[in-house]
């Protein structure tokens, strides 16, 4: 709540300067965590629908590039097969990729922060 | 506490809200309950306070700096001391990198300093970033009370000064200086609204409304003067007062009702808007009415929605396959398709298709008809409504993959059969429209648009009884292997798709013209291109007008698109006279709707008003006596001009009774001269020439030439004048009744199908029905009502039906002319000539008595004054020719007219 200029002043060098120095941890495995988080998901979602395994799927049955005739169709179904292998190798990639992402954000600052100890203290050793 | 009540409107809201005001405990603090948040504001707006903000901002952006700048010298310190000063023998062994060392110790806070970095991006407050979804919402505000409040929670709880933009702070602290400057103890309203003038975003509304800052500078600084200034020793500006208070939770209130949580100059400006009656008066006062206001606001809105949803669009479409190729790969090469068809879902992937605004429930239409298994669509409607708009729209949701499953992950193929047909013969555009077709079908992920389907109709190879084009089609839609869209207008589908096998295969969805506001909506969201192509801005009211003005007077085009057009054309005109950054005002789409449609529209100017308010004077300058038919004129075409007529029916519909010559046909000319601004802004017809029944083709068109009639043609390129309808009793009934919804509806339609608009017009009859009766009542000084009423109920009844004399505004009996009359007749006359005279430099006078005598020989009981005319040409003109062509007369002489036909001349005094 609204205070005197000299709270005011206070509160500010405390809260808005000092705080902001310690919240950085806490922001990062909360709201930084929520927007790290929602960013990973668009970066999943895109990459899948580029990917695109349960059409390949559902297109089993279905020549690719119109060649109707049987050689065709025969040709199609192993090349889509081997598709379908081939990007669901791509989505367990991504899935991996994702979750390795998102094991970094939490990683990251406990390595620094290890890094920096085991440097200094080392160093100086 | 949280019992929901009924929304009331979003004024209402902002003019009656519950919030806890300051008080002597809290001086500076105040809050509203919304929907279980509770809104609160507790920063100050005085000198010290804002100094500390800036010093705060200006410390937190230093710290950012310095955090920067440490970084990158750490980065640089690590890669010099490593790669530069140790040898690559040190650096390249794993053992160095896993042994503790200065070098590293460098890299590792750098790292640190990296991520620090980030979280003071994210976090310092720039904009403050926007959470909403830009749709309207019900807001409820409660009341509440302090501790109420704070039984919530504080999670509740939502800190205002922080949802601020930066805008909106630079905006509350000029209006803390400028109640400095004036030495106010409290920042009201009043300094909230005029601090906020300022900010660009508000600029912008003012520049919308077609007015400037000045337009309310001279009341809003009488306002400011009448608060009282601070006493002495009383602190200036320390608080907010209670109105002040009430704006800034307002903006608050109304940025939710938005669906956004960051409040923007303009919520603010809203606010202060609508909780101040002063405010609405003073923009009343320079013609900004309420609807206006809201209007601009409301485009406002849809201008930020459009911006959310291209941007929404633009991230959605990059996943979009760009090719030919969908995902499934069941697509083939295309060429011929290629050759004769635009590919319109990459074109909305590369941005080059405009956002559908509106027409939701009729994409919701043509989205069921797929949804429940339909294959194909054809969008019915008059052109202009915007067909292709809606099959852009479709693309865009294909991009966006927001479609039926039929739908999905294919490509809109818009199929020109311009070039199908083009450099072929019938039977090879039939060839090329199969392979085409094959293409499609073959690749499994084409869907097709075939605007204006109904080309290909009549489109045939060899005799008779070959196959048509659109049967090839027909069947083609009916094996039912791709999805079609295709678009034709109303009269083409009547007339070549209904009943035909192509017609049957395709499921009818129709598209209406728009309603007003929602053209609005689309010319608003239209507007942004012609504003950059020409930078100019429209005012809102500009935009109005071209919607209306197009709607009412230009009848052979459709909304939205001949708006559009007027608009286009506006922005360029103005940019041609005004300059580039003008603003383009009502006027200017009045002058390119008046040229197009051939109508005066320029609003009623000063002068207009006065020459209103004079009709009766004016008229009688022509016309000589008739007072009762020239009073009932009038008043009609003053009703008319200030458009309180209502809008479906002709300005007026006159019935002028009364024997020849007494100045029926005068009066309509004169009406034509003072309403339309010119006499020959005047239809005539001869209704004698419609005595057969078989001339109501010469009136409409004969039916299937496609053609309109002489009458319908001549309406049609002159939409705005009088129409006389000369000697009306002389005509065949069936006319007669062809009027009758003139006169009802103001409209007819041509045997071309093209409705003519009568909206414009004035519609005058003349009949010399009952002439003898009027005359015979008149030398027995029967009043005129009574003589009226005896005809309409017997003589007039005898020719015309009850209903058809009913929808006439005014049935005005002429009477017949007296001598007095004739004489003002005569005198007008010869002041005609007298006027000629003068231009040659010589003065004409006629003696009271030689008037006289004139009259008298230019009466006719009969003719009313109708030989007059003879009689001044036979006895003034002809002798004044003599004279002037023997040479008697010269410059600065004066023929006098005596009576007895005598003229004298009197020879001017030598120079």
């Amino acid at each position: 709540m609204a205070q005197s200029i000299a709270t005011q002043g206070i509160r500010i060098f405390f809260v808005d300067l000092i705080g902001g120095l310690i919240g950085f941890p806490v922001w990062w495995y909360t709201k930084g965590l929520v927007r790290w988080v929602k960013g990973l998901k668009r970066f999943f979602n895109g990459y899948r629908g580029v990917l695109g395994v349960g059409v390949w799927v559902k297109n089993l049955f279905v020549p690719m590039y119109g060649s109707y005739d049987i050689a065709g169709r025969f040709i199609s179904f192993f090349v889509r097969l081997a598709m379908i292998v081939v990007r669901s190798f791509g989505w367990v990639f991504l899935v991996i990729i994702t979750i390795l992402l998102f094991a970094a954000y939490l990683v990251v600052p406990i390595i620094v922060i290890g890094m920096i100890l085991y440097h200094s203290i080392g160093g100086i050793l | 506490m949280e019992e929901k009540i009924e929304q009331p409107s979003e004024s209402d809201i902002l003019s009656n809200l519950p919030f806890i005001p300051t008080s002597v405990e809290r001086p500076h603090d105040f809050g509203v309950l919304v929907d279980d948040q509770f809104l609160y504001w507790d920063a100050r707006l005085d000198i010290a306070s804002r100094n500390l903000r800036t010093a705060r901002d200006r410390v937190n952006k230093l710290i950012t700096i310095v955090a920067g700048i440490v970084t990158v010298v750490l980065f640089i310190l690590f890669g010099v001391s490593t790669f530069v000063l140790l040898p690559s023998s040190m650096w390249g062994t794993l053992d160095y990198w896993t042994s503790p060392s200065t070098e590293q110790l460098f890299l590792w806070i750098g790292i640190g300093g990296l991520l620090y970095i980030g979280y003071r991006r994210a976090l310092a407050r720039r904009e403050p970033k926007e959470t909403g979804d830009r749709e309207e919402h019900d807001v409820h505000p409660v009341q509440t009370t302090w501790d109420a409040a704070g039984d919530m929670g504080h999670a509740k709880w939502v800190k205002l000064s922080d949802n601020c933009s930066n805008s909106t702070w630079s905006g509350l602290d000029s209006a803390a200086k400028l109640a400095e400057q004036f030495k106010h103890p409290y920042v009201s309203m009043y300094h909230v609204f005029a601090g906020m003038l300022s900010e660009p975003s508000v600029a912008h509304i003012f520049s919308r409304l077609g007015i400037g800052f000045e337009n309310i500078k001279e009341p809003l600084s009488r306002k400011l003067h009448e608060i009282t200034a601070a006493q002495a020793g009383q602190a200036v500006a320390a608080g907010i007062d209670p109105l002040g208070q009430r704006t800034i939770l307002g903006a608050a209130v109304h940025a939710r009702h938005e669906g956004r949580t960051v409040i923007t100059p303009v919520d603010m400006f809203i606010s202060s808007y609508r909780n101040s009656e002063f405010l609405r008066e003073v923009f009343y006062g320079i013609g900004i009415e309420d609807e206006a206001m809201e209007n601009v606001l409301a485009w406002l809105q849809i201008r930020e929605q459009l911006r959310a949803r291209w941007q929404a669009f633009r991230s959605a479409s990059a996943f979009k396959p760009k090719g030919n190729m969908n995902r499934s790969m069941t697509a083939v090469a295309t060429p011929l398709l290629n050759k004769v068809s635009d590919d319109l879902t990459s074109m909305a992937v590369r941005g080059g298709l405009p956002l559908l605004v509106g027409r939701e429930e009729e994409m919701e239409r043509i989205l069921r008809v797929f949804e429940g298994g339909g294959r194909s669509v054809v969008l019915v409607g008059p052109p202009g409504v915007g067909k292709q708009a809606m099959i852009d729209g479709i693309a865009e949701r294909m991009v966006r993959e927001d479609v039926p499953e039929m739908l999905q992950d294919r490509r809109l193929v818009s199929f020109d059969i311009g070039r199908l047909v083009a450099g072929a013969t019938p039977a090879q555009a039939e060839e090329r429209l199969l392979l085409a077709l094959n293409e499609v079908g073959k690749s499994r992920n084409i869907a097709l648009a075939i605007p204006n389907i109904d080309d290909i109709v009549g489109i045939s190879a060899g005799g008779a009884e070959s196959l048509d084009l659109s049967s090839l089609l027909a069947s083609e839609i009916e094996k039912g292997y791709f999805v079609l869209v295709a678009t034709t207008t109303a009269d083409a589908y009547r007339s070549t798709l209904e009943g035909s096998a192509l017609g049957s295969a395709l499921t009818k969805v129709e598209i209406q013209e728009p309603e007003k506001n929602l053209a609005i909506q689309i010319v608003e969201a239209k507007v942004g291109r012609a504003e950059a192509e020409h930078s100019v801005i429209f005012a809102y009211q500009a935009v109005e007008a071209a919607v209306e003005m197009t709607g009412r007077f230009m009848h052979d085009s459709h909304l939205p698109e001949k708006a559009i057009q007027v608009v286009q054309e506006a922005a360029l005109a103005v940019k041609q006279s005004k300059g580039v950054g003008s603003t383009v005002t009502k006027d200017d789409v009045a002058k390119i709707v008046s040229a197009a449609s051939k109508v005066p529209l320029t609003s009623v100017s000063q002068d207009e008003k006065a020459k209103l308010l004079t009709l009766e004077t004016e008229m009688h300058k022509r016309v000589i006596g008739q007072g009762e038919a020239v009073k009932m004129v009038s008043s009609a075409l003053r009703r008319a001009r200030t458009e309180l007529r209502s809008g479906g029916r002709p300005i007026a519909n006159f019935m002028f009774l009364g024997p020849t010559g007494v100045g029926k046909t005068e009066l309509a000319k004169t009406i034509a001269e003072t309403y339309f601004g010119d006499e020959k802004a005047m239809i005539r017809l001869d209704m004698s020439e419609y005595q057969a029944p078989g001339s109501i083709d010469r009136l409409l068109g004969v039916p299937g030439s496609g053609q309109g009639g002489v009458f319908t043609e001549a309406v049609r390129q002159q939409p705005f004048g009088l129409i006389l309808l000369d000697e009306l009793e002389k005509s065949h009934p069936d006319i007669l009744n062809v009027f009758l919804q003139v006169f009802d509806d103001g409209r007819m339609t041509d045997a071309a199908g093209r409705t003519i608009d009568f909206t414009q017009t004035i519609i005058v009859a003349t009949s010399n029905a009952g002439s003898p009766y009027i005359q015979a009542e008149i030398k027995k000084q029967t009043p005129i009502d009574q003589i009226k009423t005896h005809l309409i109920e017997t003589e007039l009844a005898a020719i015309y039906r009850p209903e058809f004399l009913n929808r006439f505004d005014g049935i005005v009996v002429f009477t017949p002319l007296t001598m007095e009359d004739v004489m003002a007749i005569a005198g007008l006359m010869l002041g005609g000539v007298i006027e000629r005279m003068d231009d040659k430099g010589i003065a004409f006078e006629v003696t009271p008595a030689a008037m006289k005598e004139l009259a008298v020989a230019g009466y006719d009981p009969q003719f009313g004054a109708r030989p007059l005319r003879r009689v001044i040409q036979e006895k003034v003109e002809d002798p004044l020719a003599t004279v002037l062509l023997e040479g008697k007369v010269d410059r600065r002489d004066k023929v006098v007219l005596d009576a007895g036909g005598d003229l004298r001349i009197e020879k001017a005094r030598a120079l």
